[in-house]
């Protein structure tokens, strides 16, 4: 593949253009300046460090290494996704690492076994770039599915506690705000789905085209890609709430805190 | 029926019930009056294993409640609370989708028993159609005792269900609790349920 466009001395002229917008946020008093340079500062060392890191990753292709490096992204989402939702709080630790854990990795095996068809299964070049892909995407779905559900329950506690009365089973009267929960997830996905292309070309394909992949590869791959992730943050979302419902209710039915 | 044996309950560090009992018989009909913020509805949460005494013990049609007797309690009991707080959905769908629960699937609800009730109750068959938001305060209450007329389960606790209804509406709803077989326990403010000599009167 032929990157040769975008050159180290090249990306600083980018940078050079965020010097009017902080001028713009100086004179408008919008005072997000430091945060800014410290975000635009983070990005470039963390991606500098995760491209050498990769570099290293990619040369020596061990599976072993490999798992272990999907393995360190999933404890990083997981902490990430439990310091975002609400209910928060180290017993949850479990259940958000499950949700992470287990829809990413049986999606990565079943993509690279069936769609990428690779001969080593566990290639860094297709393991880790997929395997970021589906847990960055869990992630949101994650915290956006587990907000929405405990919020509903929180804010409806007389409506939770009637249906409660009604059914007398816990799951039963929850069902509303579970379905809520996915909901909040699924729709922004399908809209997505159904408007990709027309407007703006999803990143991994405008990185693939940009990178020297034919158009048509780059669409298969953005296809599948997108069939995966959304039945990795369908799925995520599912697990998330019924693995941490069963430590957020006490034997009672009570939602704790 | 529901037996309440020296429940001290305190909440937020103020103390709500200190050796509380109560006994309601089968068939019985007891009303409960008190003054507002004296603990009527964590009586009615302790009841349905929503709020745990601090101690004491609340036994049910002779199981005591517990963590393991929950659903079998909670099953023999239903619950109209004053605001009949159901989910702003078509009023038809949550009927449905409430006889639908597993633990209702015996109930006696059929288009029939349901039109029955609510010509006893004067409800308007267009009301199905609504959403829950579009119902007045009056016609949320009568769905409410509706429903728990369709459950048919033998205890009924009645949380100030009769506060938005007419004179006329009251009588009825009076009357149809004093005809039933369950044991119910009423909770109001009304005077009309004194009136009506039926229940016996608890009151703190």
């Amino acid at each position: 593949m032929e990157t040769g466009t975008v050159t180290y001395g090249s990306l600083c002229y980018l940078l050079v253009l965020l010097v009017p917008i902080i001028a713009i946020n100086l004179k408008l008093k919008i005072f997000i300046n430091k945060k800014l340079v410290w975000a635009v500062f983070r990005m470039v060392v963390q991606l500098s460090l995760v491209g050498l890191f990769l570099k290293f990753v990619f040369e020596l292709d061990n599976p072993l290494i490999n798992v272990a490096y999907v393995c360190c992204m999933i404890l990083v989402a997981a902490i990430s996704g439990i310091k975002s939702c609400d209910m928060g709080g180290a017993r949850l630790f479990f259940p958000i690492l499950v949700a992470f854990a287990l829809p990413s990795l049986s999606m990565l095996v079943f993509f690279n076994m069936f769609v990428a068809d690779l001969d080593h299964l566990l290639n860094a070049r297709h393991t880790i770039p997929i395997a970021g892909m589906l847990l960055g995407n869990s992630l949101s779905s994650i915290i956006i599915g587990v907000n929405t559900f405990y919020k509903g329950v929180r804010n409806n506690r007389k409506e939770y506690l009637y249906s409660l009365s009604l059914s007398n089973a816990r799951v039963e009267a929850l069902m509303p705000y579970f379905r809520k929960g996915l909901l909040a997830v699924a729709n922004p996905m399908l809209a997505g789905m159904e408007t990709i292309g027309l407007v703006a070309l999803p990143g991994m394909m405008t990185g693939q085209i940009l990178g020297g992949a034919l158009p048509m590869t780059a669409i298969k791959y953005q296809i599948a890609i997108m069939l995966a992730i959304f039945m990795v943050q369908y799925l995520a979302v599912i697990v998330a709430i019924v693995l941490t419902s069963m430590r957020t209710f006490d034997s009672y039915d009570q939602l704790i805190a | 029926m529901i037996h309440m044996d020296k429940i001290d309950l305190a909440f937020d560090g103020r103390v709500l019930f200190k050796h509380f009992s109560l006994a309601v018989e089968k068939g019985e009909k007891v009303l409960i009056s008190a003054p507002s913020g004296t603990g009527k509805s964590s009586l009615v949460k302790m009841m349905l294993g929503f709020v745990r005494p601090d101690r004491g013990r609340i036994v049910i049609d002779d199981q005591v409640l517990s963590r393991k007797t929950l659903a079998a309690c909670r099953g023999k009991i239903c619950y109209v609370s004053q605001d009949v707080d159901l989910r702003d959905e078509v009023v038809a769908l949550l009927l449905t989708e409430i006889f639908s629960y597993k633990s209702n699937r015996d109930a006696p609800y059929t288009p029939v028993a349901l039109a029955r009730e609510m010509e006893r109750l004067d409800l308007d068959p267009r009301v199905l159609k609504k959403t829950v938001g579009q119902l007045s305060g009056g016609e949320r209450q009568r769905l409410g005792i509706i429903i728990c007329l369709l459950l048919n389960r033998p205890i009924w606790i009645l949380d100030e269900v009769t506060s938005a209804l007419d004179e006329t509406l009251k009588q009825r709803v009076i009357q149809a609790v004093v005809d039933a077989d369950s044991t119910v326990v009423i909770i109001s403010h009304d005077d009309l349920w004194n009136a009506s000599g039926t229940p016996r009167r608890v009151a703190w």
